[in-house]
């Protein structure tokens, strides 16, 4: 006999120690002598995870040469990690441990004590049933690769490419066309007031080109990536020449964009009927490239109608920038001459940022006719808008100014397949948590910011391309190992019939489809043993490590005893 | 206590990252909540497949719960 069990009861202060009875539940596992022909040690202690709690397992683990050890004691969402660490100091396996919940499941939730107590038991018992199925489990170290990936040569691929090369780390950023700065290339000046920007942006180009951590791939498209975070095999295609590179990198950080949409896609939004009715992108090009705005005729124009919202219904979100940048442009036509009448058309004015009232009430006091309206229509050189009072107005402005939805990128599908992220139901990004986890994906070691995730300012694609990269230098360390998840899922060769349900169902492409052996493979690294494959096996042949049938089926059993 | 008083015995299969953290809040709230149910912990409700509910049933279950 030389298996031994060691049992310890937290009485967790009073929170367990009043509410079931801790010396009865010692006496009956205690008693239960020849189970299973091993060795029960069977303690109580006033505080387990306690610095005086962790010694005193530690020392009980050693001096005992456990084999099996049970916490009966909270939650392990609490303390789960705690006991492991404990185990690991002792030379115990902590696959060989077991934490019983009876403060969450018992002692909180049972208010008769004597009920308590017996659950208590049936919970410390059905723990000790499948504690002796456990098998221990040996964790893996993989090297990891420090370098980054960042695709995407705008504002937000800009900020995060010089953020992580800041702290020495080396960049590859990836652009798809000839040039860097992204859409805001075309942008002669920056909300709010910062005159003219393109001196800001230039200089951040300017660094990112001189920058010796940073290579730049201009005309370069991300072809083909496979790994996990820190370890990312990546094959990029330069557009140009077709040649091929292949790099390392342990992260890569996603600022592919957003485009804007064509109004021609939306009802009552005949643009291309009227030569002077121009999206707003088409005005920021001109402005920059001219520093003019003038009608096809080359003068002028009298009078400008902004239309904001074009499409806001038919995407089903506000598209964030595009009040601003109206203001912006009404602006630009009233520092080019101020007999320019501007005539702004709104459904709801949406100014998010603390500057921004203040500008928007300035320019609105001197040059711009707001009219708040519940529809417009644009039909040849005629513009219709629909008042609040419901009466309609037609009005013939010299020049026409949409503010069209900001939609995803067209390779926003192409990059969700390839590095297997989510989209949202819009077709934009969808993050690891809106809140919590607001530039992280469902891929560890994948990150998106910029308008990818949805419309958003150029300061906001810098507090997120910052954001990220302070992700990236805090999950990536230079020299560290990554620890790879061991509960995870094992695909049996003999079993295996090739039918690739379970690449279908997991979610964390995890696993992948061995032609030559005919088999689904799992990649241990990528797995997160969730055990989505195991449920949609024909064949039974996959097993989920430290959640086998055999230690389900034990648990099963022994909280049916009774 | 009547002997003859039916005590179901629920088993409940509940996903450490969702339900069984909603199980944690509801005891530190200091819900009450029945003896029968059993609660067993998965990485994710998603393992649960046939096998495991039959198992379930066969070791005399009269209720089963796959929450997640």
């Amino acid at each position: 006999m030389s298996d031994k069990i060691g049992i310890y009861v937290c009485e967790c202060g009073p929170n367990i120690s009043s509410k079931v009875d801790i010396e009865r539940i010692l006496e009956e596992i205690a008693a239960l002598e020849d189970f299973r022909d091993k060795e029960l040690i069977v303690k109580q202690h006033k505080l387990l995870c306690s610095v005086a709690g962790k010694a005193f397992l530690e020392e009980e683990i050693k001096a005992n040469e456990l084999t099996h050890l049970i916490c009966a004691a909270c939650s392990p969402r609490d303390h789960d990690s705690t006991f492991k660490e404990v185990c690991k100091k002792a030379g115990l396996n902590p696959y060989m441990y077991k934490i019983v919940n009876i403060r969450e499941q018992c002692a909180w939730v049972i208010s008769d004590k004597e009920k308590a107590t017996d659950k208590a038991i049936q919970y410390i018992h059905a723990g000790m049933d499948r504690v002796v199925y456990q098998q221990p489990l040996i964790e893996k170290q993989l090297d990891s690769n420090p370098d980054v990936l960042v695709i995407g040569g705008g504002i937000a691929g800009l900020q995060s490419a010089l953020t992580l090369a800041g702290k020495n780390r080396r960049v590859f950023l990836v652009e798809k066309s000839a040039e860097l700065g992204g859409t805001s290339i075309h942008f002669q000046k920056l909300l709010p007031r910062q005159g003219s920007d393109t001196a800001t942006r230039n200089r951040k180009i300017k660094e990112v080109n001189k920058n010796p951590y940073i290579k730049v791939f201009t005309s370069t498209e991300l072809s083909k990536i496979v790994g996990f975070l820190g370890n990312f095999e990546i094959v990029l295609k330069n557009s140009e020449n077709d040649s091929e590179t292949e790099l390392l990198a342990g992260a890569v950080v996603l600022a592919n964009g957003f485009q804007q949409a064509n109004p021609q896609d939306f009802e009552g939004y005949n643009y291309t009927d009227n030569d002077e009715v121009y999206s707003a992108l088409e005005i920021e090009k001109m402005y920059s490239e001219t520093n003019q705005i003038t009608m096809k005729s080359g003068e002028l124009p009298k009078t400008v109608a902004l239309v904001h919202c074009v499409g806001r219904k038919e995407v089903g979100y506000c598209s964030k920038i595009c009040c601003n940048y109206l203001i912006k442009i009404s602006d630009y036509l009233q520092s080019i001459s101020s007999d320019i009448e501007i005539i702004d058309l709104f459904q709801d004015m949406c100014l998010p940022e603390k500057e921004d009232q203040e500008y928007y009430e300035e320019l609105a006091a001197r040059v711009i006719h707001s009219q708040r309206v519940t529809g417009t229509k644009v039909a040849g050189n005629k513009l219709t808008y629909t008042g609040i009072n419901g009466r309609e107005t037609t009005i013939e402005p010299d020049m026409i100014i949409l503010a069209p939805a900001i939609i995803p990128a067209a390779d926003n599908v192409h990059f969700a397949n390839l590095l297997n992220i989510e989209l949202h139901e819009t077709g934009f990004f969808q993050e690891a948590h809106i809140k919590i986890n607001p530039v992280s994906t469902n891929t560890d070691g994948v990150f998106v910011v910029g308008a990818n995730r949805g419309a958003c300012s150029i300061s906001d694609a810098v507090i997120q391309a910052q954001a990220a990269a302070g992700k990236v230098l805090t999950q990536l360390i230079p020299g560290q190992k990554i620890i790879p998840e061991v509960m995870v899922s094992e695909i049996l060769e003999a079993y295996c019939t090739g039918c690739q349900t379970c690449l279908e169902v997991c979610a964390y492409g995890a696993i992948y489809y061995d032609a030559e052996r005919g088999i689904s493979v799992v990649n241990e690294a990528i797995c997160r043993g969730c055990g989505n494959c195991v449920g949609s096996c024909p064949s039974g042949s996959i097993r989920t490590r430290h959640f086998t049938n055999p230690q389900l089926y034990q648990e099963v059993k022994e909280a049916l005893r009774k | 206590m009547d002997s003859k008083e039916f005590k179901p015995r629920i088993v409940g299969f509940l996903c450490n990252w969702c339900t069984y953290a909603a199980a944690d809040m509801a005891g530190a709230s200091r819900k009450d909540i029945s003896p029968s149910l059993n609660v067993i912990r998965v990485m994710c409700s998603s393992r649960i497949d046939h096998n495991l509910l039959l198992t379930t049933y066969f070791n005399g279950a009269d209720g089963i719960l796959v929450a997640g």
